[in-house]
């Protein structure tokens, strides 16, 4: 490793102090150039950054001997110089640039990157020239070639993810181009990757106290946007599948739930500039364009996030776009098609008919010979009628290239998707999802020791779907073609064409309120998003030990959404929801400003000591401005704006600032490059306090120690590396900037405008702060071939924001958010990759990760009991209690056998509950209160009943009981939502380097989901669902005149047990979510070079993929991954705690894709 | 020495930019917010009117809240949808506080309370500086402060009164509420001497049109309740509701109504228009309408609709058709009006009285006086009887304004939906607090899951 560091003769003669003293190397100076080597220590702690100092050349006057001992150090370097100065100044050597590169003659470095083992070339390996910013990549051949090199003996610093780095000495010469040839060693560990995020400048890993997971994009992979990417690479993030629809995002989460109230999504940065990650019909993460991506970094918690202040205790992704190298341009073109078919996992919809008469009309409907009355039959609604299989198309491309002093990497990318819903066959509304993805990043080194870049991204993002398409929603197709009753369908007003197809009206899927199937499909919901967002940096090493970086950057995203049913859009006479047709229409923009200054100090403080100091400031100004609008009423078929709507009429308009910012500084201290002990803090502001708050300071403290670094280090148990961490730093999250205040809102009334009590008001908020301990440690066994990694965190968070429901006789209905809850969490996360075999002809490499995880409420404080989620929706199961496990599920237990044949039974109160002895069943018949014995259940049932009816409903009753002895049987702790465990593992095959196969599993278990869908579909109800074949089963049984009265006995028993819920919301309604998915797996053909030349490209690449092709799980429902209702990133207990139940959602759809690769 | 100096020179430049941008509007943190009005803003008589105009939305949205679960209680309405609570409600299990409607109305209601008590000791203050442009506005607050506490009166149990934004009061007290019916007459008496200052006779009129309902409210709930049972003499004469009665009789025309519309949806949380028209969660009883042949769950539609007929003529009832085209066959409105008060239901208190009184010829006469309005053929006083022709005048000509369920008590009247074991079918219940006061209100001494003493 090693930074060469070129000074003008004028500023050495100009050197006064110094740390390390420089000896001149005889044979290597020459000249005015003195070639002075540094001991191992001093460089490394001297440079303190990503390279260790090797070699110095210094320029320095004739007049100076040879071995003589030069003063490296300038008077500047003694100074600190404020970071925002720094950073402007930064700007001002912009103006006035000194080039040296282009004053000194300069040649060129080319090579090959291969891995040592298999002998493959090596696509994206960094070189560096140390010290200075030219750099360059291998392309798709694995070579590279660095032009505008100092004529001089360089460094040159080769890494990539998954090797060990490498340097090397190469001297250059005028005009000349150098051949440096690498070999890399295949590296599980990678502790001197260099990363960014969260330490204020680059800085190893191994420097680091806390975890920074890299992610690097998959080559090849079947990866179509950002939640993709993240979903199943580190151990403690989860990417949780919103739903199966077309453009649907993920809901990101790290560690879990830092905050009840606010967002638990982390916040995103791309090169350096915060973005907006919310979104939530299309995900703002999945506007980034995958294959412009290099890395991402991400913090898992506030022991590595404390730098960001508040707003980061959920962690932080920052994302790395890819730069230009200095080469001819380089051409990459991405084609791909893809098939996308749902899984065959939601039920058919089941019925029966009562009659003869019926089943015969129904014989005649479904075309299914022989119903008799009673005879439950089935028709795949869903399968058959509403799904299609869906198709994208993805062509993308990139050029990269660049000289020596302008790099550039170009990228566009345009994706379309019609997705497996419905095509057109019952209406206008379909699934499409298109996007536009551009991006162009410029790099420019006027000269060695500045840096300059600016990216410019563009995004236009399309999306359109059925109208409430996915959720819980009355007037959705999906729910729709769940809550349908095949017995009911008929052709009554129109002629009957073919199962489920009338030429009119009618009711041609049995759907027995809200909607018609074929109606919903008339209603259309859209979305358009037009994005901009440029980053501008800029970076100044003015001494050797100083650098100074300045990003400021700017994302605007402006959205459109509209929701549309078309005039006279009840084609069933179904619908009475605005058959006359409506429109609503939403625009929102938000446009998110970053300023980053940041000067970092890096120098030896004695030879064994070195000190990284780096202090700087940030802010963001986040501005919403919405506007809503609606009417219903069209006034005839064809229009389709809003302003014609005649009745319902109502606009909106919300416009909202939060400004958040802080200043930073942190010092790290090593000791002979083995330890390194890094102290840092933040002071925060926020508007949400207000100007005369005082602002909050964040504390970090973080230490690592790599014992195998040491020269005595003797591979004890063959580990050739080890290091060990320990971490402990804080984070917040702030409220919204208008929480604190005593408001009256807008509600008009016929008299003109008015105002109504909003919100109570809470002069006293803060934010809540996150306090978070890690310690861990990294292992390499066989060569660093096998790597291990373990983390053990705690997290504890104070002043929790809670949204406190005071007694709504006070006047204002509207909870008020004070900080009054605590709250911890602990986790435990482990990695492990090995690459097993590493032979030219084959190579294997397997990896494995876990991260358990577990949260507790320890206080709610003022007063509360709990919190009920979703509180004006009684059939939503999860409540938030001190003392238990965070989204724990609460519903109504079934009494069990009373224990040993008797007829008494103990809760965990040690109290009598009600449980069945002995010729009983656990059915409270007519409500009196015990265990109905079989023969009153006989006699009742004698005769058939009709389980629709409120009569036999509250008749068979289901015996509860009190299990937990908290003296209320509708909330008995039956699970929670949140996974104990979850993780992914997977191998990647390499076939005599041409071929590759990868694979990716991720898992999730020990949650409980709670299926809503299910609940409808196989329980009785009035209009919604009871159509699944055993519920159906049942509930003929009880109906069937021919039944024995112990045939209706074994039914009301199954009933009872398993299909008697929604009347008791929750009752036999939560069943285990453990899954194992296969979310990834590709099959690539790499084209030897020449098959590649011959058809005219520089290489040539060949994919066969599929994404969640398997799955493993016990889970009867569709999905076991999914949530509620979409995203919902922007916080609120309701949107923070709906994972893990379902309630009418997509399951995850499967993708077949063939991608091409060319690059020339 | 020439480069340091401008290295110094830059980085004082640099420092001075930096905190220039930095203190520049983008990022100073003290912003405000323009979405809503900070209540400083409000303590100027500037503010009265849209105060005021806020006050009449609560309690309409208040109203469209509250008078759902009680008419489906009631025969007025009855469940045809997909949510339970709704069917319990219908089945007569009135008294369950965590009943969900129940639960999200109250809150509205409650708001409106509140909101009165605010503006009555705001506006009164304005005037008493003699600072309010138009004294219209305290006299329109007294009024909708009226509605709001006969509301609570006519719905509730029991209810909390006293509290005042995060300082909790106990509930008023089953056996006390008739102070809610106190107050809204004392809001009246005050309300009522500035509208004939001011000249409005309209706005006189609805006041004592309203004071006449919540003496006889105060009335009927004095025979009603605490006793929860049908008492022997159900019938109401108070002389000030009379008095009241007559006197704004005087001043309103034939058919005259005060109505609260909603102007839009307001973001209540339920709304008895919505559940009814779009949800089709409920719909009118089937004492009253005749469901669709093909969709059981809305009304049939024109004359063919209405099943409840005239006792008079045995034709499908004319007024009842009315109401029900108003409230029940606009296809997703959430915005019916609610008839607060109205020149008919003067006659029908004025015909109570009469009743009562053995007045046969003023009881003729009052009834008549409605059915004229409505140019339905004259009542003979005797087919049916009066009490009869009582019950069903009221029935139809207070159809959906939150009288039914106290009726329905009175005079036995059981809904065919109530189940026997259910509250309605035993006691005369109605709402009780709901279970998110009785979770927050460390002062109301029951959990959300106990039923108020004596509706168990």
């Amino acid at each position: 490793m090693a930074v060469a560091v070129a000074l003008a003769a004028s500023e050495a003669v100009s050197l006064t102090t110094c740390h390390a003293a420089l000896v001149c190397h005889p044979e290597r100076s020459e000249g005015s150039r003195c070639w002075a080597e540094i001991p191992r220590f001093a460089r490394d702690d001297k440079i303190g950054l990503t390279d260790a100092l090797e070699w110095i050349i210094v320029e320095a006057p004739k007049q100076v001997p040879r071995a003589t001992t030069l003063l490296v150090e300038s008077s500047m370097s003694r100074q600190f110089v404020p970071l925002a100065a720094g950073a402007l100044l930064l700007i001002a050597s912009v103006a006035e640039p000194r080039r040296l590169a282009a004053q000194n003659p300069t040649g060129s470095i080319e090579g090959t990157i291969t891995d040592v083992g298999t002998g493959r070339t090596l696509v994206g390996a960094r070189i560096i020239v140390a010290g200075t910013q030219i750099g360059g990549l291998t392309n798709e051949s694995g070579t590279f070639r660095i032009a505008g090199v100092p004529a001089r003996q360089v460094e040159l610093n080769v890494r990539l993810i998954g090797y060990a780095p490498q340097n090397r000495t190469v001297v250059v010469r005028e005009g000349q181009t150098e051949r440096a040839d690498f070999k890399l060693q295949v590296s599980a560990l990678q502790l001197e990757q260099v990363v960014v995020t969260g330490s204020g400048q680059q800085t190893e890993v191994k420097r680091l106290g806390n975890t920074v997971a890299v992610i690097q994009p998959p080559d090849n992979a079947p990866v179509h946007d950002l939640s993709n990417l993240l979903q199943a690479r580190e151990p403690g993030l989860t990417a949780i599948s919103s739903s199966g629809l077309t453009g649907e995002g993920a809901r990101i989460r790290i560690r879990g739930n830092a905050s009840l109230t606010q967002s638990n999504e982390p916040v995103v940065f791309v090169d350096g500039v915060r973005i907006n990650s919310g979104g939530a019909m299309t995900s703002r993460l999945d506007d980034l364009d995958p294959n412009s991506i290099e890395r991402i970094e991400v913090l898992k918690g506030a022991a590595a996030a404390t730098l960001y202040g508040t707003q980061a205790s959920n962690g932080v992704i920052q994302v790395f776009t890819k730069k230009g190298v200095s080469r001819p341009p380089r051409w990459s073109v991405q084609m791909e098609q893809e098939a996308i078919t749902f899984p065959d996992r939601i039920a058919p919809n089941a019925g029966y008919a009562r009659t003869q008469g019926r089943a015969d009309s129904l014989s005649a409907y479904w075309q299914i010979p022989g119903l008799q009355p009673f005879q439950v039959f089935e028709v795949p609604i869903f399968k058959d009628y509403l799904t299609e299989t869906g198709n994208a198309s993805i062509v993308g491309g990139s050029v990269s290239g660049g000289a020596s002093t302008l790099t550039y990497f170009g990228s566009g990318r345009f994706e379309r998707e019609n997705g497996p819903i419905g095509g057109t066959r019952f209406g206008p509304a379909d699934d499409i999802l298109r996007r536009i993805q551009t991006g162009v990043n410029l790099s420019l080194v006027p000269a060695n020791n500045v840096r300059l870049g600016v990216r410019s991204s563009y995004y236009n993002i399309e999306s359109e779907r059925p109208g409430d398409i996915i959720g819980n929603s009355i007037y959705g197709a999906f729910a729709l073609s769940q809550y349908a009753r095949p017995e009911g369908a008929n052709c009554d007003k129109s002629s009957y064409m073919a199962p489920g197809q009338c030429d009119g009206p009618g009711n041609p899927f049995g759907n027995m309120a809200f909607m018609g199937l074929r109606e919903a499909m008339q209603q259309i919901t859209s979305e358009k998003v037009s994005r901009y967002n440029g980053v501008f940096t800029a970076g100044w090493t003015p001494l050797a030990e100083v650098t100074t970086d300045l990003t400021a950057g700017y994302d605007i995203v402006n959205r459109r959404n509209t929701n549309f049913a078309p005039y006279r859009y009840n084609i069933d006479e179904i619908t009475t929801n605005n058959p006359d047709g409506s429109r609503s229409i939403g625009s929102a923009m938000n446009r998110l400003l970053t300023l980053d200054a940041k000067v970092a100090w890096n120098r030896p403080i004695t030879p064994e000591i070195s000190s990284a100091f780096v202090a700087g400031m940030q802010v963001f100004n986040d501005r919403n401005e919405s506007s809503s609008g609606s009417a219903a009423g069209l006034p005839g078929p064809g229009i389709v704006v809003v302003g014609a709507g005649g009745r319902s009429i109502q606009n909106g308009e919300a416009i909202a600032t939060d400004i958040n910012g802080g200043y930073f500084g942190q010092e790290q201290v090593g000791f002979r490059n083995l330890a390194f002990l890094t102290i840092g803090g933040r002071y925060d502001f926020a508007s949400a306090f207000g100007k005369e708050s005082p602002g909050v300071f964040y504390p970090k403290a973080s230490l690592s120690f790599v014992p195998s670094d040491w020269s005595r280090w003797n591979r004890p148990f063959g580990m050739n590396t080890l290091r060990l961490r320990l971490a402990v730093g804080q984070s917040g999250r702030a409220p919204g900037s208008f929480d604190k205040l005593t408001t009256f809102g807008p509600l008009p009334a016929e008299q003109g405008a008015g105002l109504v009590p909003a919100q109570l008001g809470n002069q006293a908020l803060k934010p809540e702060i996150a306090t978070e301990y890690e310690g861990g440690f990294e292992m390499g066994l066989r060569d660093d071939r096998i790597g291990l990694n373990a983390t053990a965190w705690k997290r504890k968070v104070k002043d929790l924001l809670i949204d406190q429901q005071f007694d709504p006789s006070g006047g204002f209905r509207n909870t008020q958010i004070a900080n009054i809850g605590n709250m911890h969490g602990n986790g435990y996360e482990f990695g492990a990759r090995a690459f097993v075999v590493s032979r030219p002809s084959f190579g294997v490499e397997v990896f494995a990760n876990a991260a358990y995880l577990s949260q507790t409420i320890d206080t709610l404080g003022g007063g509360l009991a709990f919190i009920k989620v979703d509180p004006s929706y009684n059939r939503h199961l999860v409540y938030l209690k001190a003392h238990d496990p965070l989204g724990s599920l609460y519903a109504p237990r079934l009494a069990s056998a009373c224990p040993g044949g008797g007829t008494t039974a103990m809760n965990k109160a040690n109290k009598p509950m009600a449980c069945y002895g002995p010729g009983t069943l656990p059915i409270n018949l007519n409500n009196n209160g015990r265990a109905a014995t079989e023969a009153e259940l006989l006699a009742y049932l004698s005769q058939p009943r009709d389980l629709r009816t409120s009569a036999v409903q509250t008749a068979l009753q289901p015996l509860l009981a009190d299990y937990d002895g908290v003296g209320v049987l509708s909330q008995q702790r039956v699970g929670d939502i949140i996974p104990d465990w979850t993780g992914s593992f997977g191998t990647n095959f390499t076939i005599s380097s041409n071929w590759r196969v990868q694979s990716v599993f991720e898992y999730r278990t020990g949650y409980q989901i709670a299926n809503l869908t299910d609940a409808f579909r196989s329980s009785q109800h009035a209009t919604i669902g009871s159509n699944t074949k055993p519920y159906a089963t049942v509930e003929a049984t009880l109906n069937n005149p021919a039944s024995t009265p112990e045939q209706r006995l074994a039914a009301a028993r199954e009933y009872i047990t398993h299909y008697r819920r929604l009347l008791e919301p929750g009752l036999n309604e939560v069943s285990d979510g453990d899954f194992v998915r296969m979310r990834e797996i590709s099959v690539t053909y790499n084209a030897p070079a020449a098959l590649a030349a011959r058809a005219g490209f520089g290489s040539m690449s060949i994919t066969a993929a599929g994404r969640n092709l398997w799955l493993a799980t016990k889970y009867s429902g569709a999905d076991p991954e999914l949530a509620y209702a979409g995203r919902q990133p922007g916080g609120g207990t309701t949107a923070n705690f709906r994972d893990a139940s379902e309630a009418f959602n997509l399951p995850t759809p499967r993708r077949f894709s063939l991608m091409v690769n060319l690059g020339f | 020495m020439h480069s340091q100096i401008r290295f110094c020179a830059r980085a004082l430049a640099a420092g001075i930019v930096v905190a220039a941008v930095a203190s520049c509007s983008v990022f100073d943190t003290n912003i405000s917010n323009p979405n809503a009005v900070t209540e400083d803003s409000l303590n100027k008589a500037s503010s009265v009117p849209p105060l005021v105009n806020g006050l009449a939305a609560s309690v309409t949205r208040a109203l469209t809240g509250v008078y759902g679960p009680y008419s489906v209680t009631s025969d007025e309405l009855t469940w045809v949808g997909s949510r339970e609570d709704w069917g319990r409600l219908d089945a007569g299990d009135i008294s369950k506080a965590t009943n969900e409607y129940n639960d999200t109305a109250y809150p509205f209601i409650s708001e409106a309370r509140w909101l009165s008590n605010y503006m009555i000791t705001k506006v009164d203050s304005f005037d008493q500086k003699h600072e309010l442009r138009d004294r219209t506005d305290l006299a329109r607050t007294y009024l909708y402060a009226a509605i709001t506490y006969i509301t609570i009166g006519d719905m509730y149990d029991d209810f909390v009164l006293g509290s005042d934004r995060q300082v909790p009061a106990p509930p008023v007290g089953e056996a006390n509420m008739r102070v809610v019916y106190d107050s809204a007459i004392t809001y009246l008496d005050r309300g009522i001497p500035i509208t004939v200052a001011l000249g409005n006779k309209e706005l006189q009129s609805q006041m004592l049109a309203l004071r006449a309902r919540a003496k006889h409210a105060r009335a009927l709930w004095s025979l009603l309740r605490p006793a929860r049972t049908t008492p022997v003499n159900p019938l109401v004469n108070d002389a000030g509701a009379n008095d009241d009665a007559t006197a704004a009789l005087a001043l309103m025309a034939g058919n005259y109504r005060l109505k609260l519309t909603p102007v839009t949806g307001g973001g209540a949380s339920i709304s008895m228009a919505s559940e009814m028209n779009s949800r089709q969660e409920i719909r009118a009883g089937s004492v009253y309408i005749n469901p669709n042949p093909t969709k059981s769950t809305v009304v049939a539609d024109g004359v063919a609709g209405i099943k409840l007929r005239d006792p008079v003529t045995g034709q499908p009832d004319p007024v009842l058709l009315k109401a029900i085209d108003e409230c029940c066959r606009l296809a997703s409105t959430t915005l019916t009006p609610f008839t607060i008060i109205s020149a008919k239901e003067m006659h029908l208190i004025l015909a109570e009285a009469a009743l009562a009184a053995g007045n046969a010829a003023e009881v003729v006469s009052r009834i008549n006086a409605m059915r004229a309005l409505e140019a339905l053929p004259a009542w003979d006083g005797t087919t049916p009887d009066a009490l009869t022709m009582l019950i069903y005048s009221r029935q139809v000509n207070l159809f959906l304004q939150g009288r039914r369920l106290a009726d329905m008590y009175r005079f036995g009247i059981k809904d065919a939906q109530w189940l026997p074991a259910n509250i309605a079918s035993r006691k005369a219940c109605f709402m009780p607090i709901a279970a998110i006061e009785r979770r927050t209100n460390p002062l109301v001494n029951m959990t959300a899951e106990q039923r108020s003493p004596s509706c168990t």
